[in-house]
Protein backbone atom coordinates (compact mmCIF):
# COMPACT_ATOMS: atom_id res chain seq x y z
CA UNK A 1 0.00 0.00 0.00
CA UNK A 2 2.82 2.50 0.63
CA UNK A 3 3.58 2.72 -3.14
CA UNK A 4 0.04 3.27 -4.35
CA UNK A 5 -2.29 6.28 -4.09
CA UNK A 6 -6.13 6.04 -3.53
CA UNK A 7 -7.67 8.55 -5.50
CA UNK A 8 -11.29 7.92 -5.46
CA UNK A 9 -11.77 4.17 -5.69
CA UNK A 10 -8.69 3.85 -8.12
CA UNK A 11 -5.34 3.02 -7.24
CA UNK A 12 -2.48 4.84 -9.05
CA UNK A 13 1.46 3.69 -8.31
CA UNK A 14 2.97 6.84 -7.03
CA UNK A 15 6.24 6.49 -9.15
CA UNK A 16 4.29 6.70 -11.91
CA UNK A 17 2.44 10.49 -11.19
CA UNK A 18 6.05 11.22 -9.92
CA UNK A 19 7.51 10.18 -13.49
CA UNK A 20 5.07 12.00 -15.37
CA UNK A 21 4.66 14.81 -13.79
CA UNK A 22 8.79 15.71 -13.72
CA UNK A 23 9.53 14.01 -17.61
CA UNK A 24 7.13 14.66 -19.70
CA UNK A 25 5.96 18.72 -19.22
CA UNK A 26 3.74 18.18 -22.83
CA UNK A 27 0.98 16.20 -20.40
CA UNK A 28 -0.81 20.06 -19.06
CA UNK A 29 -2.86 18.23 -16.14
CA UNK A 30 -2.53 14.38 -14.98
CA UNK A 31 -6.03 13.11 -14.07
CA UNK A 32 -5.22 10.31 -11.38
CA UNK A 33 -8.07 8.76 -12.38
CA UNK A 34 -10.85 11.51 -10.68
CA UNK A 35 -12.70 12.44 -13.46
CA UNK A 36 -14.38 15.67 -13.17
CA UNK A 37 -18.20 16.46 -12.49
CA UNK A 38 -18.05 19.43 -15.07
CA UNK A 39 -16.84 17.16 -17.81
CA UNK A 40 -20.50 15.98 -18.94
CA UNK A 41 -21.52 19.73 -19.30
CA UNK A 42 -18.57 21.13 -21.57
CA UNK A 43 -19.39 22.83 -24.49
CA UNK A 44 -17.38 24.82 -27.05
CA UNK A 45 -16.26 28.10 -25.76
CA UNK A 46 -17.97 30.95 -27.36
CA UNK A 47 -16.66 31.75 -30.34
CA UNK A 48 -17.30 36.03 -32.12
CA UNK A 49 -16.23 34.37 -35.23
CA UNK A 50 -19.37 32.05 -34.99
CA UNK A 51 -21.37 34.94 -33.77
CA UNK A 52 -20.22 37.84 -36.38
CA UNK A 53 -19.69 35.63 -39.51
CA UNK A 54 -22.42 33.98 -41.35
CA UNK A 55 -20.63 33.87 -44.62
CA UNK A 56 -16.68 33.18 -44.39
CA UNK A 57 -16.39 32.82 -47.85
CA UNK A 58 -17.74 36.08 -48.45
CA UNK A 59 -16.86 38.29 -45.21
CA UNK A 60 -14.21 40.86 -45.16
CA UNK A 61 -12.99 43.26 -42.46
CA UNK A 62 -12.44 46.85 -43.85
CA UNK A 63 -11.35 49.71 -41.48
CA UNK A 64 -13.48 53.05 -41.04
CA UNK A 65 -11.92 56.10 -42.27
CA UNK A 66 -13.83 59.37 -41.82
CA UNK A 67 -16.99 60.54 -39.54
CA UNK A 68 -20.04 60.84 -42.19
CA UNK A 69 -21.61 57.63 -40.12
CA UNK A 70 -21.11 58.84 -36.42
CA UNK A 71 -24.80 58.99 -35.95
CA UNK A 72 -25.01 55.17 -37.25
CA UNK A 73 -22.28 53.91 -34.24
CA UNK A 74 -19.66 53.98 -36.74
CA UNK A 75 -15.96 55.99 -36.11
CA UNK A 76 -12.85 56.47 -37.83
CA UNK A 77 -10.89 53.41 -36.91
CA UNK A 78 -13.76 51.01 -36.01
CA UNK A 79 -13.51 47.77 -37.71
CA UNK A 80 -16.43 46.94 -40.36
CA UNK A 81 -17.41 43.50 -41.01
CA UNK A 82 -18.58 43.69 -44.40
CA UNK A 83 -20.36 40.72 -45.83
CA UNK A 84 -20.41 41.14 -49.74
CA UNK A 85 -23.10 38.38 -50.12
CA UNK A 86 -25.72 40.02 -48.92
CA UNK A 87 -28.38 41.80 -51.42
CA UNK A 88 -28.69 45.55 -49.93
CA UNK A 89 -31.65 46.43 -49.26
CA UNK A 90 -33.08 50.24 -48.37
CA UNK A 91 -31.50 51.20 -44.84
CA UNK A 92 -28.72 48.90 -44.89
CA UNK A 93 -25.11 50.41 -44.27
CA UNK A 94 -23.14 49.59 -47.20
CA UNK A 95 -19.76 49.80 -48.48
CA UNK A 96 -19.96 51.60 -51.93
CA UNK A 97 -17.73 52.25 -55.07
CA UNK A 98 -18.93 55.95 -56.40
CA UNK A 99 -17.81 57.45 -59.29
CA UNK A 100 -13.73 56.13 -58.34
CA UNK A 101 -13.62 56.26 -54.86
CA UNK A 102 -15.02 54.29 -51.80
CA UNK A 103 -18.04 55.30 -49.56
CA UNK A 104 -19.28 53.99 -46.27
CA UNK A 105 -22.77 55.49 -46.06
CA UNK A 106 -26.79 54.00 -45.42
CA UNK A 107 -28.04 53.18 -48.93
CA UNK A 108 -31.74 54.54 -49.26
CA UNK A 109 -34.62 53.84 -51.51
CA UNK A 110 -37.09 56.38 -51.58
CA UNK A 111 -40.19 56.92 -54.09
CA UNK A 112 -38.18 55.56 -56.55
CA UNK A 113 -34.93 57.25 -56.08
CA UNK A 114 -31.29 55.96 -54.48
CA UNK A 115 -29.86 58.10 -51.89
CA UNK A 116 -26.51 57.52 -49.97
CA UNK A 117 -27.32 59.17 -46.60
CA UNK A 118 -23.74 60.11 -44.01
CA UNK A 119 -25.64 59.52 -40.76
CA UNK A 120 -23.72 63.02 -39.45
CA UNK A 121 -25.51 66.38 -39.85
CA UNK A 122 -22.57 67.83 -41.51
CA UNK A 123 -22.48 65.71 -44.75
CA UNK A 124 -25.27 65.91 -47.43
CA UNK A 125 -27.02 62.73 -48.61
CA UNK A 126 -25.62 62.06 -52.12
CA UNK A 127 -28.22 60.88 -54.74
CA UNK A 128 -27.47 58.10 -57.14
CA UNK A 129 -28.45 58.59 -60.68
CA UNK A 130 -28.21 56.29 -63.55
CA UNK A 131 -25.04 58.30 -64.77
CA UNK A 132 -23.00 57.23 -61.90
CA UNK A 133 -20.55 54.66 -61.72
CA UNK A 134 -21.81 53.14 -58.84
CA UNK A 135 -21.33 49.66 -57.11
CA UNK A 136 -22.22 48.42 -53.84
CA UNK A 137 -19.24 46.51 -52.31
CA UNK A 138 -20.56 44.79 -49.59
CA UNK A 139 -23.33 44.93 -46.52
CA UNK A 140 -22.07 46.44 -43.07
CA UNK A 141 -23.30 43.33 -40.68
CA UNK A 142 -21.68 44.43 -37.42
CA UNK A 143 -19.33 47.44 -36.23
CA UNK A 144 -16.36 46.78 -34.03
CA UNK A 145 -15.43 49.52 -31.71
CA UNK A 146 -13.02 50.05 -29.23
CA UNK A 147 -14.82 52.53 -26.36
CA UNK A 148 -11.47 54.24 -25.37
CA UNK A 149 -7.74 54.09 -26.06
CA UNK A 150 -6.86 50.95 -24.42
CA UNK B 1 -21.18 16.62 -67.24
CA UNK B 2 -17.90 18.07 -66.05
CA UNK B 3 -17.37 21.65 -65.08
CA UNK B 4 -14.09 23.91 -65.27
CA UNK B 5 -14.10 27.13 -63.51
CA UNK B 6 -11.33 28.93 -64.01
CA UNK B 7 -10.78 32.98 -62.64
CA UNK B 8 -9.81 35.51 -65.18
CA UNK B 9 -6.90 36.88 -64.93
CA UNK B 10 -6.73 35.70 -61.31
CA UNK B 11 -3.79 37.65 -59.85
CA UNK B 12 -5.08 41.00 -61.41
CA UNK B 13 -8.46 40.42 -60.23
CA UNK B 14 -7.58 40.04 -56.78
CA UNK B 15 -6.17 43.45 -57.08
CA UNK B 16 -9.21 44.85 -58.31
CA UNK B 17 -11.47 43.85 -56.37
CA UNK B 18 -9.83 46.19 -52.78
CA UNK B 19 -9.06 48.97 -56.16
CA UNK B 20 -12.06 49.31 -58.68
CA UNK B 21 -10.17 51.93 -59.88
CA UNK B 22 -8.03 49.45 -61.94
CA UNK B 23 -10.98 48.12 -63.26
CA UNK B 24 -10.80 48.15 -67.63
CA UNK B 25 -7.59 49.82 -67.09
CA UNK B 26 -4.23 47.70 -67.78
CA UNK B 27 -3.05 45.75 -64.89
CA UNK B 28 0.32 43.51 -64.43
CA UNK B 29 1.45 41.59 -61.50
CA UNK B 30 5.48 41.12 -61.05
CA UNK B 31 7.09 37.96 -60.12
CA UNK B 32 8.13 37.49 -56.54
CA UNK B 33 11.83 39.81 -57.55
CA UNK B 34 9.57 42.67 -59.37
CA UNK B 35 11.55 40.43 -62.51
CA UNK B 36 8.96 39.64 -64.87
CA UNK B 37 5.28 39.64 -65.56
CA UNK B 38 3.15 36.84 -63.88
CA UNK B 39 -0.40 37.96 -64.73
CA UNK B 40 -2.26 40.48 -67.07
CA UNK B 41 -5.32 41.82 -67.47
CA UNK B 42 -6.83 41.79 -70.88
CA UNK B 43 -5.85 45.41 -71.24
CA UNK B 44 -2.54 44.64 -70.47
CA UNK B 45 -2.60 41.71 -73.20
CA UNK B 46 -3.83 44.12 -75.94
CA UNK B 47 -1.36 46.18 -75.29
CA UNK B 48 1.38 43.14 -76.23
CA UNK B 49 2.61 42.29 -72.94
CA UNK B 50 3.86 38.87 -72.79
CA UNK B 51 3.26 36.54 -69.98
CA UNK B 52 7.12 36.26 -68.84
CA UNK B 53 8.07 39.03 -70.30
CA UNK B 54 11.28 40.84 -68.01
CA UNK B 55 9.72 44.14 -66.22
CA UNK B 56 12.64 46.21 -67.42
CA UNK B 57 11.66 45.61 -71.14
CA UNK B 58 8.16 47.03 -71.14
CA UNK B 59 8.84 50.40 -68.97
CA UNK B 60 7.96 52.66 -71.45
CA UNK B 61 5.23 50.61 -72.51
CA UNK B 62 4.36 51.08 -69.07
CA UNK B 63 4.65 54.35 -68.51
CA UNK B 64 2.83 55.55 -72.03
CA UNK B 65 -0.16 53.41 -71.21
CA UNK B 66 -0.53 54.27 -67.42
CA UNK B 67 -0.45 50.08 -67.08
CA UNK B 68 -0.93 49.64 -63.38
CA UNK B 69 2.23 47.28 -62.17
CA UNK B 70 1.82 44.98 -58.71
CA UNK B 71 4.50 42.63 -56.94
CA UNK B 72 2.95 39.33 -56.75
CA UNK B 73 0.81 39.35 -53.29
CA UNK B 74 0.77 35.79 -52.93
CA UNK B 75 -0.61 35.92 -49.21
CA UNK B 76 -3.66 37.54 -51.15
CA UNK B 77 -4.10 36.24 -53.45
CA UNK B 78 -3.79 32.55 -51.60
CA UNK B 79 -6.99 33.75 -49.21
CA UNK B 80 -9.09 34.89 -52.11
CA UNK B 81 -8.07 31.22 -54.23
CA UNK B 82 -9.80 29.57 -50.79
CA UNK B 83 -12.44 32.24 -51.09
CA UNK B 84 -13.73 31.34 -54.58
CA UNK B 85 -13.19 27.65 -54.20
CA UNK B 86 -15.31 27.75 -50.66
CA UNK B 87 -18.10 29.17 -53.34
CA UNK B 88 -17.62 26.84 -55.57
CA UNK B 89 -17.71 23.71 -52.57
CA UNK B 90 -20.94 25.20 -51.19
CA UNK B 91 -22.73 24.48 -54.90
CA UNK B 92 -21.10 21.54 -55.85
CA UNK B 93 -19.74 18.65 -53.24
CA UNK B 94 -17.60 17.19 -56.26
CA UNK B 95 -15.08 19.41 -56.63
CA UNK B 96 -11.40 19.23 -57.19
CA UNK B 97 -9.33 22.00 -56.64
CA UNK B 98 -6.80 21.93 -59.93
CA UNK B 99 -4.43 24.94 -59.31
CA UNK B 100 -4.93 28.63 -56.92
CA UNK B 101 -7.35 29.50 -59.60
CA UNK B 102 -9.14 26.90 -61.59
CA UNK B 103 -11.08 23.89 -60.25
CA UNK B 104 -13.22 20.81 -61.46
CA UNK B 105 -16.31 20.29 -60.60
CA UNK B 106 -18.71 17.02 -61.47
CA UNK B 107 -22.24 17.73 -61.76
CA UNK B 108 -24.03 13.95 -61.01
CA UNK B 109 -27.63 15.08 -61.65
CA UNK B 110 -28.36 12.32 -64.52
CA UNK B 111 -31.64 13.87 -65.52
CA UNK B 112 -30.53 17.43 -65.79
CA UNK B 113 -31.11 19.04 -69.40
CA UNK B 114 -28.21 21.02 -70.97
CA UNK B 115 -29.94 23.97 -70.25
CA UNK B 116 -30.51 23.27 -66.43
CA UNK B 117 -26.73 22.84 -66.23
CA UNK B 118 -25.89 25.54 -67.85
CA UNK B 119 -28.14 27.48 -66.35
CA UNK B 120 -26.37 26.45 -63.01
CA UNK B 121 -23.08 27.27 -64.40
CA UNK B 122 -24.26 31.04 -65.04
CA UNK B 123 -25.92 31.18 -61.42
CA UNK B 124 -22.63 30.08 -59.83
CA UNK B 125 -20.70 31.66 -62.22
CA UNK B 126 -22.92 35.24 -60.57
CA UNK B 127 -22.15 34.16 -57.37
CA UNK B 128 -18.81 33.82 -57.17
CA UNK B 129 -18.52 37.47 -58.80
CA UNK B 130 -20.73 38.73 -56.01
CA UNK B 131 -19.71 37.14 -52.94
CA UNK B 132 -15.46 37.43 -53.43
CA UNK B 133 -15.54 40.10 -56.41
CA UNK B 134 -13.46 37.61 -58.46
CA UNK B 135 -15.11 36.91 -61.87
CA UNK B 136 -14.80 33.58 -63.34
CA UNK B 137 -15.64 31.53 -66.50
CA UNK B 138 -17.13 27.94 -66.92
CA UNK B 139 -16.42 25.60 -69.53
CA UNK B 140 -19.09 22.81 -70.09
CA UNK B 141 -18.14 19.05 -71.19
CA UNK B 142 -18.49 15.50 -70.59
CA UNK B 143 -15.03 15.07 -69.86
CA UNK B 144 -12.40 17.23 -68.61
CA UNK B 145 -10.30 17.65 -71.48
CA UNK B 146 -13.80 19.00 -73.57
CA UNK B 147 -14.33 21.24 -70.32
CA UNK B 148 -11.29 22.74 -70.34
CA UNK B 149 -11.51 23.33 -74.01
CA UNK B 150 -14.79 25.08 -73.47
CA UNK B 151 -13.72 27.24 -70.84
CA UNK B 152 -11.03 28.33 -73.53
CA UNK B 153 -14.24 29.20 -75.73
CA UNK B 154 -16.56 30.89 -72.37
CA UNK B 155 -13.36 33.50 -71.79
CA UNK B 156 -12.95 34.76 -75.75
CA UNK B 157 -16.79 34.37 -76.96
CA UNK B 158 -19.05 34.11 -74.48
CA UNK B 159 -20.25 37.49 -72.55
CA UNK B 160 -21.44 35.31 -70.03
CA UNK B 161 -18.89 33.66 -69.30
CA UNK B 162 -20.25 29.75 -69.54
CA UNK B 163 -19.62 27.75 -72.63
CA UNK B 164 -20.32 24.02 -73.48
CA UNK B 165 -18.92 21.91 -75.32
CA UNK B 166 -19.40 17.84 -76.60
CA UNK B 167 -18.09 15.36 -78.61
CA UNK B 168 -19.72 16.79 -81.75
CA UNK B 169 -19.39 20.82 -81.17
CA UNK B 170 -19.10 22.52 -84.89
CA UNK B 171 -16.64 24.14 -83.20
CA UNK B 172 -14.14 21.37 -82.68
CA UNK B 173 -13.52 21.79 -86.57
CA UNK B 174 -11.83 25.10 -86.09
CA UNK B 175 -9.88 25.00 -82.86
CA UNK B 176 -6.20 24.17 -82.90
CA UNK B 177 -5.38 20.94 -81.37
CA UNK B 178 -2.40 23.31 -79.81
CA UNK B 179 -5.61 24.50 -77.44
CA UNK B 180 -6.05 21.54 -75.63
CA UNK B 181 -5.40 20.01 -72.24
CA UNK B 182 -1.54 18.62 -71.90
CA UNK B 183 -0.27 19.04 -75.72
CA UNK B 184 2.45 20.98 -75.92
CA UNK B 185 4.45 22.19 -78.76
CA UNK B 186 6.20 18.73 -79.45
CA UNK B 187 2.76 17.18 -79.66
CA UNK B 188 1.57 20.24 -81.97
CA UNK B 189 4.33 19.75 -84.55
CA UNK B 190 4.00 15.27 -84.51
CA UNK B 191 0.29 15.72 -85.01
CA UNK B 192 1.32 18.76 -88.07
CA UNK B 193 3.51 16.23 -89.66
CA UNK B 194 0.75 13.76 -90.43
CA UNK B 195 -1.65 16.67 -91.06
CA UNK B 196 -3.67 16.84 -87.81
CA UNK B 197 -3.83 20.18 -86.63
CA UNK B 198 -7.73 20.87 -86.12
CA UNK B 199 -8.91 19.20 -82.49
CA UNK B 200 -12.05 17.32 -84.56
CA UNK B 201 -8.87 16.21 -87.14
CA UNK B 202 -7.85 14.72 -84.30
CA UNK B 203 -11.07 13.09 -82.95
CA UNK B 204 -10.99 10.70 -86.45
CA UNK B 205 -7.67 9.41 -86.40
CA UNK B 206 -7.87 5.97 -84.83
CA UNK B 207 -7.40 4.38 -81.28
CA UNK B 208 -4.42 1.95 -82.50
CA UNK B 209 -2.50 4.58 -84.40
CA UNK B 210 -3.01 6.95 -81.84
CA UNK B 211 -1.89 4.47 -79.03
CA UNK B 212 0.85 3.53 -81.34
CA UNK B 213 2.43 6.84 -81.81
CA UNK B 214 1.15 8.50 -78.39
CA UNK B 215 0.99 5.78 -75.95
CA UNK B 216 -2.11 5.24 -73.22
CA UNK B 217 -1.65 8.80 -72.65
CA UNK B 218 -2.19 9.77 -76.13
CA UNK B 219 -5.57 7.23 -76.50
CA UNK B 220 -7.08 8.60 -73.27
CA UNK B 221 -6.68 12.18 -74.95
CA UNK B 222 -8.19 10.76 -78.21
CA UNK B 223 -10.88 9.15 -76.33
CA UNK B 224 -11.77 12.39 -73.99
CA UNK B 225 -12.18 14.50 -77.00
CA UNK B 226 -14.69 11.75 -78.24
CA UNK B 227 -16.53 12.27 -75.08
CA UNK B 228 -15.55 9.22 -73.26
CA UNK B 229 -14.48 10.65 -69.75
CA UNK B 230 -10.78 9.04 -68.59
CA UNK B 231 -10.40 11.20 -65.46
CA UNK B 232 -12.52 11.33 -63.10
CA UNK B 233 -11.60 13.98 -60.20
CA UNK B 234 -8.85 13.62 -58.34
CA UNK B 235 -9.07 13.21 -54.46
CA UNK B 236 -7.68 15.67 -52.28
CA UNK B 237 -3.55 15.26 -51.66
CA UNK B 238 -3.96 13.92 -47.97
CA UNK B 239 -0.81 14.10 -47.65
CA UNK B 240 2.98 15.20 -49.66
CA UNK B 241 5.72 13.92 -50.30
CA UNK B 242 7.85 16.58 -50.60
CA UNK B 243 7.83 20.59 -49.86
CA UNK B 244 9.97 23.55 -51.05
CA UNK B 245 10.91 26.75 -49.71
CA UNK B 246 12.86 28.59 -52.61
CA UNK B 247 13.40 31.96 -53.68
CA UNK B 248 15.64 34.30 -55.84
CA UNK B 249 17.53 37.22 -54.22
CA UNK B 250 17.06 40.83 -54.88
CA UNK B 251 20.78 41.14 -55.44
CA UNK B 252 23.43 38.43 -56.34
CA UNK B 253 24.64 37.12 -52.96
CA UNK B 254 27.96 36.45 -52.56
CA UNK B 255 29.70 35.58 -49.21
CA UNK B 256 28.55 32.14 -47.42
CA UNK B 257 27.14 34.26 -44.09
CA UNK B 258 24.51 36.22 -46.03
CA UNK B 259 23.49 32.89 -48.01
CA UNK B 260 23.27 31.21 -44.75
CA UNK B 261 21.48 34.06 -43.45
CA UNK B 262 18.71 33.47 -46.64
CA UNK B 263 18.36 29.85 -46.51
CA UNK B 264 17.94 30.00 -42.22
CA UNK B 265 14.78 32.51 -43.09
CA UNK B 266 13.70 29.13 -45.53
CA UNK B 267 14.33 26.60 -43.47
CA UNK B 268 12.22 28.91 -41.01
CA UNK B 269 9.17 28.70 -43.44
CA UNK B 270 9.94 25.28 -44.32
CA UNK B 271 10.10 24.62 -40.79
CA UNK B 272 6.26 26.25 -40.56
CA UNK B 273 4.43 24.95 -43.47
CA UNK B 274 5.78 21.15 -42.26
CA UNK B 275 4.03 21.80 -38.69
CA UNK B 276 0.70 23.32 -40.53
CA UNK B 277 0.61 19.95 -42.15
CA UNK B 278 1.47 18.27 -39.09
CA UNK B 279 4.28 16.65 -41.03
CA UNK B 280 8.32 16.15 -40.59
CA UNK B 281 10.87 15.95 -43.12
CA UNK B 282 13.00 12.81 -42.67
CA UNK B 283 15.55 14.25 -45.00
CA UNK B 284 16.56 17.48 -47.02
CA UNK B 285 18.37 18.96 -49.69
CA UNK B 286 19.43 22.70 -50.28
CA UNK B 287 20.03 23.96 -53.25
CA UNK B 288 21.83 26.94 -54.61
CA UNK B 289 21.77 28.41 -58.14
CA UNK B 290 24.51 30.68 -59.58
CA UNK B 291 23.62 33.72 -61.67
CA UNK B 292 24.39 31.85 -64.50
CA UNK B 293 25.23 34.76 -66.66
CA UNK B 294 27.26 35.81 -64.45
CA UNK B 295 29.46 32.59 -64.07
CA UNK B 296 33.27 32.26 -62.98
CA UNK B 297 35.07 31.05 -66.00
CA UNK B 298 35.99 28.00 -64.42
CA UNK B 299 33.05 26.05 -65.83
CA UNK B 300 31.75 25.06 -62.10
CA UNK B 301 27.72 24.33 -61.95
CA UNK B 302 25.29 26.49 -62.25
CA UNK B 303 23.15 24.89 -59.94
CA UNK B 304 24.62 22.46 -57.18
CA UNK B 305 22.77 20.67 -54.45
CA UNK B 306 23.20 18.40 -51.58
CA UNK B 307 20.67 16.79 -49.41
CA UNK B 308 21.25 14.94 -46.08
CA UNK B 309 19.11 12.27 -44.23
CA UNK B 310 18.14 13.49 -40.73
CA UNK B 311 19.20 11.11 -37.68
CA UNK B 312 15.47 11.83 -36.58
CA UNK B 313 12.43 12.87 -38.98
CA UNK B 314 11.88 16.75 -37.88
CA UNK B 315 9.72 19.62 -38.21
CA UNK B 316 11.67 21.79 -35.60
CA UNK B 317 13.19 24.67 -37.36
CA UNK B 318 15.85 25.25 -35.07
CA UNK B 319 17.32 21.64 -36.89
CA UNK B 320 16.66 22.91 -40.16
CA UNK B 321 18.44 25.56 -40.07
CA UNK B 322 21.46 23.95 -38.74
CA UNK B 323 21.40 21.35 -41.29
CA UNK B 324 20.85 23.75 -43.86
CA UNK B 325 23.68 25.92 -42.82
CA UNK B 326 25.97 22.75 -42.83
CA UNK B 327 25.16 22.44 -46.34
CA UNK B 328 25.72 25.54 -47.53
CA UNK B 329 29.00 25.33 -46.20
CA UNK B 330 29.88 21.76 -48.21
CA UNK B 331 28.08 24.13 -51.68
CA UNK B 332 29.42 27.20 -51.32
CA UNK B 333 32.52 28.17 -53.56
CA UNK B 334 33.81 31.71 -52.94
CA UNK B 335 33.69 33.85 -56.43
CA UNK B 336 30.36 32.10 -56.92
CA UNK B 337 27.13 35.06 -57.10
CA UNK B 338 24.36 33.28 -56.10
CA UNK B 339 21.07 34.30 -57.44
CA UNK B 340 18.73 31.66 -55.73
CA UNK B 341 18.67 29.09 -53.22
CA UNK B 342 15.87 26.86 -51.65
CA UNK B 343 15.66 23.91 -49.43
CA UNK B 344 13.54 20.61 -49.93
CA UNK B 345 12.11 18.58 -47.51
CA UNK B 346 11.40 15.07 -48.59
CA UNK B 347 11.20 11.79 -46.99
CA UNK B 348 7.96 13.36 -45.43
CA UNK B 349 5.71 11.95 -42.44
CA UNK B 350 3.05 12.38 -40.32
CA UNK B 351 3.92 14.55 -37.39
CA UNK B 352 3.05 11.70 -34.47
CA UNK B 353 3.78 8.91 -36.56
CA UNK B 354 6.82 6.80 -34.15
CA UNK B 355 10.53 6.78 -34.58
CA UNK B 356 13.25 6.25 -33.04
CA UNK B 357 16.76 5.81 -33.43
CA UNK B 358 19.03 4.44 -30.69
CA UNK B 359 21.99 7.13 -30.73
CA UNK B 360 20.09 10.34 -30.61
CA UNK B 361 18.30 11.43 -27.22
CA UNK B 362 15.05 12.47 -27.81
CA UNK B 363 14.19 14.23 -25.10
CA UNK B 364 15.98 17.93 -25.86
CA UNK B 365 13.92 17.63 -29.47
CA UNK B 366 10.82 16.74 -27.22
CA UNK B 367 11.48 20.10 -26.01
CA UNK B 368 11.97 22.03 -28.34
CA UNK B 369 8.61 20.75 -30.16
CA UNK B 370 7.16 22.38 -27.48
CA UNK B 371 9.02 25.68 -28.30
CA UNK B 372 7.59 25.58 -31.83
CA UNK B 373 4.53 25.44 -30.65
CA UNK B 374 4.62 28.64 -28.95
CA UNK B 375 6.38 30.59 -31.51
CA UNK B 376 3.79 29.39 -33.79
CA UNK B 377 1.20 30.54 -31.49
CA UNK B 378 3.39 33.90 -30.78
CA UNK B 379 3.83 34.62 -34.64
CA UNK B 380 0.22 33.33 -35.75
CA UNK B 381 -1.09 36.04 -32.93
CA UNK B 382 1.24 38.56 -33.59
CA UNK B 383 2.19 38.82 -37.60
CA UNK B 384 4.74 36.75 -38.99
CA UNK B 385 8.20 36.68 -38.72
CA UNK B 386 7.54 38.64 -35.18
CA UNK B 387 9.70 36.10 -33.50
CA UNK B 388 12.56 34.05 -35.26
CA UNK B 389 15.91 32.51 -34.97
CA UNK B 390 19.23 35.22 -34.91
CA UNK B 391 20.82 32.68 -37.58
CA UNK B 392 17.81 34.44 -39.66
CA UNK B 393 19.64 37.80 -39.43
CA UNK B 394 17.99 41.40 -39.14
CA UNK B 395 18.64 43.32 -42.61
CA UNK B 396 18.41 41.18 -45.36
CA UNK B 397 19.56 42.25 -48.43
CA UNK B 398 18.81 39.70 -50.55
CA UNK B 399 15.30 39.86 -49.74
CA UNK B 400 12.87 40.22 -52.45
CA UNK B 401 12.34 43.83 -53.64
CA UNK B 402 8.28 43.57 -54.11
CA UNK B 403 8.74 47.50 -54.04
CA UNK B 404 5.39 47.52 -55.53
CA UNK B 405 3.33 45.03 -53.45
CA UNK B 406 -0.59 46.04 -52.59
CA UNK B 407 -1.86 45.83 -49.17
CA UNK B 408 -2.56 42.25 -47.41
CA UNK B 409 -6.23 43.33 -46.93
CA UNK B 410 -7.51 40.18 -45.94
CA UNK B 411 -5.02 38.74 -43.80
CA UNK B 412 -3.06 41.52 -41.82
CA UNK B 413 -5.17 43.81 -39.46
CA UNK B 414 -2.68 46.78 -40.41
CA UNK B 415 -3.06 46.90 -43.55
CA UNK B 416 -7.10 46.57 -44.21
CA UNK B 417 -8.67 48.43 -46.78
CA UNK B 418 -9.96 52.08 -45.34
CA UNK B 419 -13.26 53.54 -46.45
Amino acid sequence: MSSANSVGDTRVPVIKISRIRTELPYFQSVHAGFPSPADDYLEEKLNLDNYLIKNPASTFFIRADGDSMTGAGIYPEDILIVDRSLQAKSKDVIVAWLDGDFTLKRLVYEQGRCWLRPENPQFTAIEVIAENDFRVWGVVTHVIHQPYEL
Amino acid sequence: MYLLADCNNFYASCERVFNPRLCGCPVVVLSNNDGCVVARSNEAKALGIAMGEPFFKIKSLVQEHKVAVFSSNYTLYADMSERVMNVLQAHCPHTEVYSIDEAFLHLRQPGASLADQLEFATTLRAKVGKNTGIPISIGLGPTKTLAKLANHLAKKRSPAGVYPLDANSPELAELDVAELWGVGPAYQRRLAAVGVTRVAELAQVSEGWMQKEFGVVGLRLLKEIKGQACYDLEPPVESRKSMVVSRSFAQDVQDLPALQEALARYATRLGEKLRHYEQQAGAITVFVWANRYKAPADGSLHCSAQSVELPLATSNTNELIHWAGRIAQHLYRPGVRYKKAGILATALRPQNSLQTNLFVDEQPSLRSAQLMQTLDAINKKMGRNQVYFAACGNQPQWGPKAERKSKRYTTCWGELLRV
